[in-house]
């Protein structure tokens, strides 16, 4: 490790460009954070939906405003010519990059963590949410009716408290109510939840506890109703501490952010930081326009985990896949940006 | 058998060709370049623009490797000697890192040649002092002025103390101080056996301060002797002129 390279790309990293945009972003929040729990409370100034609100404003704005800059200046670490430079030195490629990679991981992931202690100055929720405990198997097939309703078995811990999410579009609506019913059974005890989408919406229903597996029905009351099953997997909730939202969507921004930063200095030894930048982010919307993306590429999730916050719930806890993820984009950009200086254009 | 080769520098039929972006025919920068340079010896680089003298300065410093043809810097690989912090190269282009100080560029440049702590500290000082950029060492390098730049890449090619240090176009933009401390730091190089190859445009670089002249032409050394053959009928401008005349 060169640390005096590190620095170099710490400081290319952290460049005024950056401040503006958090500042924009910091901005934003404070405007748009009062503003969404005004609107969702009803003017009633619900502590929970504040909190909710602020913290999905604040991450939200750091993400579409600020997280893009980091990135460029990311892939701006180092220039080809630069690079050729440090190259007629007894400092072997591998070790600039990795020098330079380091100083690019330590300064996103300091980045995120003033963004954090930023968004912490919020409201803060008080009692336990839901969080996001993983998923399960969903339906066969995604159609059901008023006359057909969709019955599937799926594996599910056995702990209380336990809650089921899946997602519905009504296709035929014949009357007003527009009410989707799902049922969970296990162990001989039924649970059944309810919910109104019109058109699109969720419903939710708390798993009895028990080691068998859970059946699940999806049915429509109301005759001549179809609908279709919008989620491949059944979302599963559970019981999570009030700062878990905080905290959870903190570690899983901060750790996409030095993901995509990495990557995105990595490809910069092949292409032009704007086009290195352009590639990510087409990807990225690729993946979050996209239902059921991988949980293992970091930030695939990060607008659906922006939206729970928004709902006052809490993402999933960082798990092993996250940090397998994670571990393969530093791997990635290590290995892209080891081109040698004479291939690069 | 002693593989050790007399000179510093050796070039045997060398060629390296550069391929128009996407699939345009190969242009032929050097074809077949031969040349000598025993150690110590500082050797003069002459050529019209476009005529390859960068790219034979690339070539010694290992960041291109040639397309056919040997090279051999210090008895090794250029690449080997460059991992080895034996050569000092000053860019054509000023490469460094214009959003650090000169002095942070300068430490940075004594790190990645191995050195460190506080004698990298002191070298960095006695560098900048040496190049007359002392005072003004915190100013950022994006903000230096172009002869500026160039003692900064005048004393960053020399942080290391190299055997072999090579100059692109080291006295463009240099002011009338700065023609005086690159030539009192060359005197200093050769005194102590450094081997010096700088490519230039200015005759009296060439004719001043170098044991022989190689003038680059249509790819090939056209001509390589000392500076007062070279420069015997006139500059260089007549020099290109009778190459020119002369066919390639």
């Amino acid at each position: 490790m060169n640390a005096r390279l590190a620095g170099a790309a710490v400081r290319r990293v952290a460049h005024p460009l950056v401040a503006v945009a958090l500042l924009l972003a910091a901005s934003a929040a404070l405007l748009d954070g009062e503003a969404s729990a005004l609107v969702e409370a009803g003017g009633l100034l619900d502590d929970r939906l504040r909190a909710a609100a602020w913290s999905a404003s604040a991450w939200s704005a750091f993400v579409v405003l600020a997280a893009p800059w980091i990135v460029l200046r990311a892939a701006c670490a180092r220039t080809r010519a630069e690079a050729e430079w440090a190259g007629v030195s007894g400092t072997s490629l591998a070790r600039a990059e990795a020098s330079r990679a380091a100083g690019v991981l330590a300064a996103a992931l300091a980045l995120a963590g003033g963004w954090s202690a930023f968004a912490a100055l919020g409201p803060a929720v008080s009692g336990p949410l839901l969080g996001r405990a993983g998923q399960t198997q969903g339906p066969g097939s995604p159609i059901f009716a008023h006359d057909a309703p969709l019955a599937w078995s799926a594996r599910a811990p056995d702990v209380s408290g336990l809650w089921a999410r899946v997602g519905v579009s009504l296709s035929i609506t014949p009357g007003s109510g527009g009410e989707v019913r799902l049922s969970a059974a296990r162990g001989g005890q039924v649970l059944t939840g309810a919910a109104h989408v019109l058109p699109r919406g969720a419903v939710e229903v708390e798993i009895p506890p028990g080691p068998d597996p859970v059946r699940f029905e999806l049915a429509l009351p109301e005759p001549g109703a179809r609908a279709f099953v919008t989620t491949g997997a059944v979302e599963l909730w559970d019981a999570a501490p009030a700062w878990a939202a905080r905290v959870r969507l903190a570690a899983r921004a901060a750790l996409a952010l030095a993901s995509w930063s990495l990557l995105a200095f990595g490809l910069a030894a092949w292409l032009r930081p704007a086009t290195a930048l352009a590639l990510l982010a087409a990807v990225w919307l690729w993946l979050w326009a996209r239902d059921g993306a991988p949980a293992w590429i970091p930030g695939a999730s990060l607008f659906e985990d922006l939206a729970s916050v928004a709902n006052g719930r809490a993402p999933a806890a960082l798990a092993w896949a996250d940090a397998i993820g994670a571990a393969a984009s530093v791997v990635l950009a290590l290995l892209l940006a080891r081109r040698p200086a004479e291939a690069r254009t | 058998m002693n593989s050790e080769p007399r000179g510093a520098v050796e070039l045997r039929g060398v060629t390296r060709c550069y391929a128009r972006w996407p699939f345009g025919a190969r242009v032929e920068v050097l074809r077949g370049v031969d040349l000598e340079l025993a150690r110590g010896a500082t050797l003069g680089l002459a050529g019209p623009n476009g005529s390859g003298k960068s790219t034979l300065l690339r070539l010694l410093a290992g960041v291109e490797e040639p397309d056919a043809g040997l090279i051999r810097v210090l008895g090794t690989s250029p690449r080997q000697a460059a991992s080895e912090d034996r050569v000092g190269w000053l860019p054509d282009d000023t490469p460094f890192p214009r959003d650090l100080s000169l002095r942070a560029a300068l430490r940075l440049a004594g790190a990645i040649h191995g050195l460190r702590g506080r004698a990298l500290d002191r070298r960095a000082e006695e560098r900048l002092e040496r190049v007359g950029l002392a005072s003004v060492a915190r100013r950022p390098l994006g903000r230096a002025s172009r002869g500026m730049l160039r003692r900064f890449g005048i004393a960053q090619a020399w942080i290391h103390d190299p055997e072999l240090v090579l100059l692109d176009e080291p006295t463009a933009g240099l002011d009338a101080e700065g023609y005086v401390v690159l030539a009192s730091i060359l005197d200093e190089a050769r005194a102590r056996g450094t081997t010096v190859v700088i490519a230039s445009h200015a005759s009296s670089d060439l004719a001043e301060r170098c044991d022989s002249v190689a003038v680059l032409h249509a790819g090939r050394v056209a001509l390589h002797a000392p500076p007062g053959e070279v420069f015997a009928h006139g500059g260089l401008l007549e020099v290109y002129r009778r190459l020119a005349g002369s066919g390639p």
